[in-house]
């Protein structure tokens, strides 16, 4: 079987697993009524995965697991949703004005490769607009983050 | 009745109140363009501030709200994929496509021409439905409900024949995911491990800002190019081209209101179901429609039709029994005891003119969110010729900043990211995104209402054909699985025999 292939299952793999942690979870805290529909979708689900696997282990979706966008580099997406994670951790901590405006420097100026004097002022305009709507405009507090409330 | 309608419009055409109600028209676009915030939450701001006006002031204004709200959302569904309110993400599925093709201004003139014939149909319904409301309202129960649900997810998820095994298998996790929380059936909660986060569920809306909105922008930031790039999606041409291709399809936008007037009227179901369920029965009836998702204009005007055409919908039960169609009309039930009147049938007898007057400025709103769209799509276009590197930053933050808004928890931008990632994987990996999207709309519903008719059925199955609203569903959904499945098998079968 060819790397590809395994590549194209593994998604289907990693939803089994989760359809089976759900059913157990699902066996081990709720009563009978509670999980009547939940677990019965979740059987159904679980039957689905091993067709597509069978499909897929027979080589039937070939078309389905060959890559979205040729020229995409693993590490391309892993740094953009590792960005994107990294902005919700600086939100968490810091808030959406520390946070976001980190945030928009780095991604502007640094990964995007604009210039510094642009950077600022895109960053500068947005939040100011962020504030007048949300703060001003709104009457709306946006989260100051963990460390500063 | 015509009466009463000549001295609501007389109420409603003075200098005064055509200045509250655009003022509304006004706050509902810029509130409908950002992602995440809606109607109720416009609503719900403006609530305290119509304190102390005349009342058909505070209706303009409300019903300017409403009836813009829907078109704000769709500039943003179709420009930068992520839906203003949560309707509007049926929108995304061809009108983003059409922005990537450089046919933006196309997508826009589309919505600004299906939106308010949508509207105007469901006013002229409303107007010819409200002095027998009571019977159509009553028409849908919990059997209903549930086929309702059952026809959108088994529509949207066989309609794709090449994804059909992975469509099912996502709309399967959807409504996993959507079993999470407080189960208003049992009284209990599911899944929640101890967390109070999670005993609402897991938000909807958050949830569809990340499936479009950030995965999209995740695209963008990997690939480095603008959402289009071709400089015909700000040209004017584009515009009167999706304005005649309304027109020119004029069974999709009929049929889209017809869908957003009966299902926004059906209490509970709201508007999402409503836009979802008039594009994929627009998909199933088309002769192609694997090429619905790739920038179909009727997969345009289906969904924006339908949203216009649910809030006339909406304010039958609402007005009639009290009953809020959706939690729009929630907020707005609020401004209506604000103001001294009591929802209910009696309201029908003794506000008649406040009905009207409010009948007519949600007609006026969508036809003023119209023209103010049509006048500024050429300018809202050029956002598709930003470059990613630019755009997707700006958009992660805007997306973020209007998921922690709905309700101001910063578990709400963690589910949006989370789904913005999930989504990518989706993508990257073959795995459609609407059914899974449709199953989260939709689970909660069906599971009500399948739970609520086996109680009322004592465990008898006959309950889901025991009316004709609910065998007309169970003919259509029984009709979609063989329209689908039948030729499907065929052509195995043949493919098999050539084989052999």
């Amino acid at each position: 079987m060819d790397r590809q292939r395994i590549v194209g299952l593994a998604p289907s793999l990693l939803l089994v697993v989760f359809t089976v942690v759900y059913l157990t979870i699902g066996y081990r805290t709720l009563d009978e009524e509670s999980r009547q529909v939940p677990l019965m979708t979740a059987y159904l689900t679980l039957f689905l995965l091993g067709l597509d696997l069978l499909a897929g282990w027979r080589g039937k979706h070939a078309s389905l697991t060959a890559k979205v966008e040729p020229g995409v580099t693993l590490t391309e997406e892993f740094r953009a949703a590792l960005s994107l994670l990294g902005l919700v951790v600086a939100i968490y901590f810091l808030g959406f004005y520390v946070g976001g405006v980190l945030y928009l420097l780095v991604s502007l100026g640094w990964i995007g490769k604009q210039g510094l004097r642009f950077s600022i002022i895109t960053t500068i305009i947005t939040f100011v607009s962020i504030y007048l709507l949300f703060e001003k405009g709104l009457s709306f507090q946006l989260f100051r983050g963990v460390l500063f409330t | 009745m015509f009466e009463v309608l000549l001295g609501a419009a007389s109420d409603i055409l003075t200098l005064r109140t055509m200045l509250f109600l655009l003022l509304g028209v006004m706050a509902g676009l810029v509130i409908g363009v950002i992602p995440g915030l809606g109607g109720t939450t416009a609503l719900a701001i403006l609530m305290p501030l119509t304190f102390g006006m005349e009342p058909i002031d505070a209706f303009a204004l409300a019903g300017g709200i409403m009836g813009s709200v829907g078109a704000g959302g769709a500039i943003t569904a179709i420009l930068i994929n992520a839906p203003g309110t949560a309707p509007n993400a049926a929108t995304c599925l061809d009108g983003y496509p059409m922005a990537r093709q450089g046919r933006a201004a196309e997508a826009l003139g589309a919505t600004a021409t299906a939106s308010p014939l949508g509207g105007l149909f469901g006013m002229v319904t409303l107007l010819m439905v409200l002095p027998f409301a009571k019977e159509l309202v009553l028409m849908f129960g919990p059997p209903e409900f549930f086929l309702l649900a059952l026809f959108g997810i088994v529509t949207i998820t066989l309609s794709d024949p090449p994804t059909m095994i992975r469509g099912l298998i996502t709309s399967g996790i959807g409504l996993m995911i959507a079993f999470v929380g407080y189960d208003s059936v049992s009284g209990g909660d599911r899944f929640t491990f101890g967390s109070n986060y999670l005993w609402d569920g897991i938000p909807l809306v958050p949830a569809l800002i990340g499936l479009f909105a950030l995965t999209e922008m995740i695209r963008l930031t990997i690939s480095g190019s603008s959402i289009a790039t071709d400089t015909e999606s700000v040209r004017l041409d584009g515009i009167m081209r999706g304005v005649r291709a309304t027109f020119k399809h004029w069974r999709v936008v009929l049929r889209g209101s017809i869908i957003g007037t009966l299902i926004g009227a059906a209490p509970g179901a709201g508007g999402t179901v409503a836009t979802f369920v008039s594009y994929s029965s627009t998909k199933n009836s088309d002769p192609h429609p694997e090429t619905f998702g790739t920038g179909r204009i009727e997969g345009v005007i289906a969904p924006e039709a339908a949203n216009n055409a649910k809030d006339s919908g909406a304010l039958l039960p609402t007005l009639a029994f009290g009953i809020p169609g959706s939690s729009e009309m929630a907020v707005f039930l609020g401004i209506l005891v604000l103001h001294g009147m009591q929802p209910g049938p009696t309201m029908l007898l003794e506000h008649e003119r406040v009905i009207y007057g409010l009948i007519i400025a949600l007609t006026i709103s969508a036809i003023l969110s119209a023209i103010l769209m049509l006048v500024l799509i050429r300018w809202l276009a050029m956002i598709t010729l930003v470059k990613g590197q630019i755009l997707a930053p700006l958009v992660i933050i805007t997306s973020l900043v209007g998921a922690y808004a709905i309700d101001s928890r910063p578990g709400d931008v963690m589910v949006a990211a989370t789904f913005g990632i999930i989504g990518y994987l989706m993508v990257r990996f073959h795995y459609p995104r609407l059914p899974l999207v449709i199953a989260l709309v939709l689970g909660e519903t069906a599971e009500r209402g399948f739970m609520q008719s086996m109680m009322i059925g004592r465990g008898d199955w006959k309950i889901f054909v025991s009316s004709p609203a609910s065998i007309i569903l169970v003919i259509m959904i029984l009709g979609s699985l063989l329209w689908w499945v039948v030729p499907l098998v065929r052509k195995r079968s043949r493919g098999s025999r050539v084989d052999g």
